[in-house]
């Protein structure tokens, strides 16, 4: 999902030489990619209250201002940083709108019964439509896709978060190592344990945890 | 292929990741071969990469919404489809659109007139989201030309391929009757018309694999009957589209597509989303597919989600036809699960031979599938179990287990030829118990600890090691046995033979079916040993150091280069 590495570096030359169209095409290519990190991550009750798209606007924003800074020091991939960035984002934004609406909020909630088809889960089902139906396969895929989000809803946060990483952003285990402050055996570790409960909850073994 | 991991999750994790990147490498992943030496880990091995494999497919059907939106500016929607708003008749180039005959997840089909030929067709049109880019589009034609050059009785021909104000459309001949869904909602078939239906089906598959076409989704909604009920194979290779390269894009819309297919026909390679192993073998599986549910009313995997049916097509066997179906015939029942085997090799080899199969079935004479099943259980039982990786670890220790067994034996012939150790002119056994006593006695622990330096010891190993051990109790026993019956020593040695063919047969069965030829050569030896020791010739147990040492030590040879070559 991440845009290829190759054009990225050639980019960043050109960033760095001070070619101004660089650095638009630098940010144009990775937005596509926020975007849907982001939107894979919304929660619902965020989701009525932010525009994902003001986040990712938000992230280049920042990323443009410390651009510099990272050219001179690049710590890690383009791709990671800016991800990184966008984590950073989308935990404030989290985090303010949890607070300074805690009563109004979470008092909207009832809308949706918790556990059943929740609104972050029918975007993400949304998204996971495929371009290429087959004919009679289109209800038993959405139906396969259902599951599977019910599924990953009932993760933990933390097993959640490196099966979207390896499975939908297709990062590998070394960048997932390096965006959580791993070393690669532990990620894949956390990952083994992550797709272990993953198994769990689709083969029926492990039911409601809630 | 050895973890190199210590604990049990750290091996799980690391097998993971391996087989992680060799499909992102385009490799097809055989959890099998992974696993192969660690019994322990394979099951939940296959279960979690099940889980993978589905996290994948469906992590790549979100990046493909994703970069459709990102081409097409998110204009996308299919379900408002200008197709559904026909008022017919209705009149679209050169076809007068009649009626709608169905619909499904591609596109929507009608029986139409061709107006400048005055012929009634079916005209399927391709609802836009399939063919969303221009790419796509020419793919998708040369693909339908491809099918429209298929000539065979039983297969539905295609007239034209084309796209009228910018919608894309194909035609072909119009059967008048039912699909085989249809009629199996009435029940199971007779037999005799089952295989009379697969047999046409079959030779259409087959004509087509030889134009290098796959269908890779047959299932009983593309089989038309005509008004005689002779089947017409529709949608050739039009299903899905199996890419030759590209993109990443491309690669993974292919994966997901993979994947797709009616999870109840698919073949256990499909299913498991193995695009490389796609082959003719993948129409095989679903035609066996097919006669099963002819013969029981319903497919061969079934359950009650999408997701659990992948789950039995990956994992389990299919129930026996005449569990469901007590009437149904018992030389069909194999024919169909010859198909069904999941590995690709085991099946039919290709579709001709399948429908030479139902052929003789329906002349009444006998099948290859009986005798294809014992070929099948032969050529499981000479082919490498998910073990044999073990004997890597093996292969130098065996080579020198051979020349510690040439030793010994020369050395004990020797002893008995020169009649050293006499007393009262008979030979002490004492002197022989000790050699071939102490000696495996040091050796066994040599052998042991050597092996344990290269790494843990699978269960699969222990269970070799007690075989082994106690087939050095038996030999060493034929001393005690020799003394109680106050036999001559070393007359029973040709037992030896018989001990140690057991101790290979058993092996066979547990790492690979080239042992047998082992444990055929040791019990031969024994029978030589014995007319050699009627005739009075002392050379058996020297014969016997022979056979059994080239037996450990040709495969030790094998497994030791294999294992140089893997590595290095």
């Amino acid at each position: 999902m991440w845009p290829k590495n190759e054009e990225t570096q050639e980019l960043l030359v050109g960033a760095e030489e001070g070619d101004p169209d660089a650095v638009n095409r630098l940010f144009e290519r990775h937005r596509a990619a926020v975007r849907r990190m982001i939107d894979l991550r919304m929660d619902r009750q965020l989701t009525r209250r932010v525009d994902a798209s003001d986040i990712v606007q938000d992230v280049l924003i920042e990323a443009n201002r410390r651009l510099a800074d990272y050219l001179k020091n690049p710590v890690m991939p383009f791709h990671l940083w800016l991800r990184q960035m966008a984590q950073d984002r989308l935990i404030d934004a989290h985090r303010r709108h949890r607070q300074a609406a805690k009563r109004s909020l979470d008092r909207e909630q009832p809308l949706v019964a918790r556990g059943g088809l929740d609104q972050s889960t029918m975007n993400l089902v949304a998204e996971l439509r495929d371009g290429e139906r087959t004919p009679a396969s289109q209800a038993a895929w959405n139906e396969l896709q259902l599951q599977f989000v019910a599924a990953i809803d009932r993760l933990e946060d933390q097993d959640r978060e490196v099966v979207l990483m390896r499975h939908f952003e297709k990062l590998s285990n070394s960048e997932v190592a390096e965006t959580l402050n791993l070393t690669p055996p532990a990620a894949s570790m956390r990952y083994l344990r992550a797709v272990r409960r993953l198994k769990a909850i689709l083969s029926g073994e492990e039911r409601s945890k809630e | 292929m050895v973890s190199t991991g210590n604990t049990r999750d750290e091996q799980l994790a690391e097998l993971l990741e391996q087989m992680l990147e060799a499909q992102r490498q385009g490799e097809s992943v055989d959890v099998q071969s992974y696993a192969a030496g660690n019994e322990a880990l394979v099951d939940e091995l296959r279960q979690i990469w099940a889980a993978c494999q589905l996290a994948d497919a469906i992590g790549s059907g979100a990046l493909g919404e994703l970069d459709a939106d990102a081409t097409s500016s998110g204009v996308r929607d299919t379900s408002t489809s200008p197709l559904a708003d026909f008022e017919l008749p209705h009149q679209f180039g050169d076809y007068e659109l009649l009626e709608e005959l169905g619909r499904g997840g591609m596109g929507v089909v009608f029986r139409a007139r061709q107006q400048s030929l005055d012929r009634i067709v079916a005209l399927k049109m391709i609802l836009r989201g399939n063919l969303a880019s221009q790419e796509d589009r020419l793919r998708f034609r040369s693909e339908a030309e491809a099918a429209a050059r298929l000539k065979s009785p039983h297969i539905v021909p295609i007239y034209e391929v084309d796209d009228y104000q910018g919608q894309a459309y194909f035609t072909m001949a119009h059967i008048e009757g039912e699909t085989l869904a249809q009629r199996l909602q009435k029940g199971p078939l007779p037999p005799q018309e089952a295989a009379r239906i697969l047999r046409d089906v079959a030779r259409a598959v087959g004509v087509a694999h030889a134009e290098g076409v796959l269908h890779r989704d047959l299932k009983p909604s593309n089989i038309l009957l005509d008004g005689q009920g002779r089947p017409h194979v529709s949608d050739f290779g039009l299903a899905k589209r199996v890419a030759t390269g590209g993109e990443t894009v491309d690669q993974s819309l292919t994966r997901t597509g993979a994947i797709l297919g009616t999870p109840s026909y698919m073949a256990p390679e499909q299913a498991a989303g193995n695009r490389g192993e796609l082959g003719p073998a993948t129409d095989i599986y679903s035609l066996g597919a097919l006669l099963y549910q002819m013969l029981t009313g319903r497919p061969p995997f079934q359950a009650a989600t999408a997701l659990d049916t992948i789950m039995l097509v990956l994992e389990q066997d299919p129930v026996p036809p005449r569990v469901l179906n007590p009437r149904a015939d018992h030389e069909l029942e194999l024919i169909a699960l010859r198909c069904l085997q999941k590995p690709p090799d085991l099946r039919y080899e290709n579709a001709d031979r399948l429908a030479e199969d139902l052929e003789a079935y329906l002349a009444g004479e006998p099948i290859s599938a009986r005798s294809g099943r014992i070929s099948a259980v032969m050529a499981r039982m000479f082919r490498d179990t998910h073990h044999v990786d073990v004997l890597e670890n093996w292969g130098l220790l065996w080579m020198w287990h051979a020349l510690a067994l040439l030793v010994l034996c020369l050395v004990t012939n020797l002893m008995h030829s020169t009649n050293l150790f006499q007393a009262g002119g008979v030979q002490e056994p004492i002197a022989y118990v000790g050699l071939w006593g102490g000696g495996l006695a040091v050796w066994a622990p040599i052998f042991w600890l050597l092996r344990h330096r290269a790494g843990p010891v699978t269960f699969v190993e222990r269970q070799i090691a007690h075989v082994w051990a106690g087939s050095v109790v038996a030999s060493v026993g034929l001393f005690a046995v020799e003394w109680i019956l106050a036999l001559p020593v070393l007359t029973l040695s040709p037992v030896l033979g018989l001990i140690n063919g057991v101790v290979f047969t058993v092996k066979a069965g547990i790492l690979t079916g080239e042992f047998y030829v082992q444990a055929a050569a040791l019990f031969l030896t024994a029978a030589v040993m014995a007319i050699l020791q009627v005739n009075g010739i002392d050379v058996g147990v020297s014969l016997f150091g022979i056979v059994s040492a080239a037996a450990f030590f040709f495969p030790g040879l094998k497994y030791y280069r294999r294992t140089h070559e893997s590595t290095g």
